[in-house]
């Protein structure tokens, strides 16, 4: 079960990573253009 | 547009959601292969990181086709978004397999058709956004990139179809009948929860682009600050 567990930890870590270094740009950019980065940016104009 | 954000969020959870229930069954509902055992439950992940990463190289030459024919910034956006989620999906599937590989052929990585394809797909990919930093303006880079997106996409039909052509070590395509009912329905659950999550993945990307375009015809000044505030 050692290597399931590897790949299902490593799938769930490198997803969640992903989806939270995509955040974090998207809070960052916001942010530079001068907008609120709780919304989201340019859908809500 | 509170709808759109609305449902975005949505988008999100029930794809998060949709994969932790794909998990669940994956490791503690599905009982384990008769002849693998339990290290086939990996399955579940590898097949569909597999498939999405082969979808996003389809996008990412759909949108290079559109690109060169329309020249309109929003196809480069997706293409770009594709590219790089279809790289994490890439990587994930071939470190996935090797963690299979280990307990079922003996070796972490073996020179296997489909396994050379597909890394050969990853490095084609990583080559897409590479491309990408060689081109200071933006319709040049789009173009250059909607080229290799093209030429890139060549291989990705190679790595389907190579378990067909030639003998491998890896197995060929499963099918609804070569798949007891109960691994097959398991495997459905987890494909649709990562295609959810893809799509909201994509979304998320895209709209990235967007801004950074915004940023970007803002000046370096502004490029600068970005940066300065992601350290």
């Amino acid at each position: 079960m050692g290597f399931v567990a590897a790949g299902y930890l490593l799938t769930w870590a490198v997803l969640i990573g992903y989806g939270w270094r995509i955040m974090k740009r998207i809070r960052d950019a916001t942010r530079a253009l001068g907008g609120d980065p709780g919304t989201l940016a340019g859908e809500d104009k | 547009m509170k709808s759109l954000k609305n449902g975005i969020g949505w988008l999100g959870w029930m794809s998060l959601t949709l994969v932790a229930a794909g998990t669940v069954t994956a490791l503690w509902i599905v009982p384990p292969d008769g002849v693998m055992g339990d290290v086939q439950r990996l399955m579940y992940v590898h097949v569909p990181t597999a498939w999405l990463a082969m979808l996003a190289f389809f996008i990412v030459f759909l949108m290079s086709v559109l690109y060169l024919v329309q020249r309109k910034p929003r196809w480069d956006h997706v293409a770009v978004s594709a590219a790089e989620i279809g790289v994490v999906f890439t990587a994930l599937t071939l470190a996935l397999g090797s963690l299979w590989g280990r307990p079922t052929w003996g070796v972490w990585w073996t020179w296997d058709p489909r396994l050379t394809t597909t890394a050969i797909m990853l490095a084609m990919y990583v080559g897409y956004l590479a491309v990408r930093g060689f081109a200071e303006e933006p319709e040049r880079r789009a173009r250059w990139a909607a080229v290799v997106g093209i030429v890139g996409f060549v291989n990705v039909p190679i790595v389907y179809l190579s378990v067909v052509w030639w003998r491998t070590l890896h197995q060929p395509p499963s099918s609804p009948r070569s798949m007891a009912p109960e691994f097959m329905w398991t495997l459905l659950v987890n494909l649709l929860g990562f295609t959810v999550l893809f799509a909201y993945l994509m979304h998320r990307r895209v709209h990235l682009s967007q801004l950074e375009e915004q940023l970007e015809r803002r000046g370096p000044g502004h490029i600068a600050h970005t940066a300065a505030g992601a350290l």
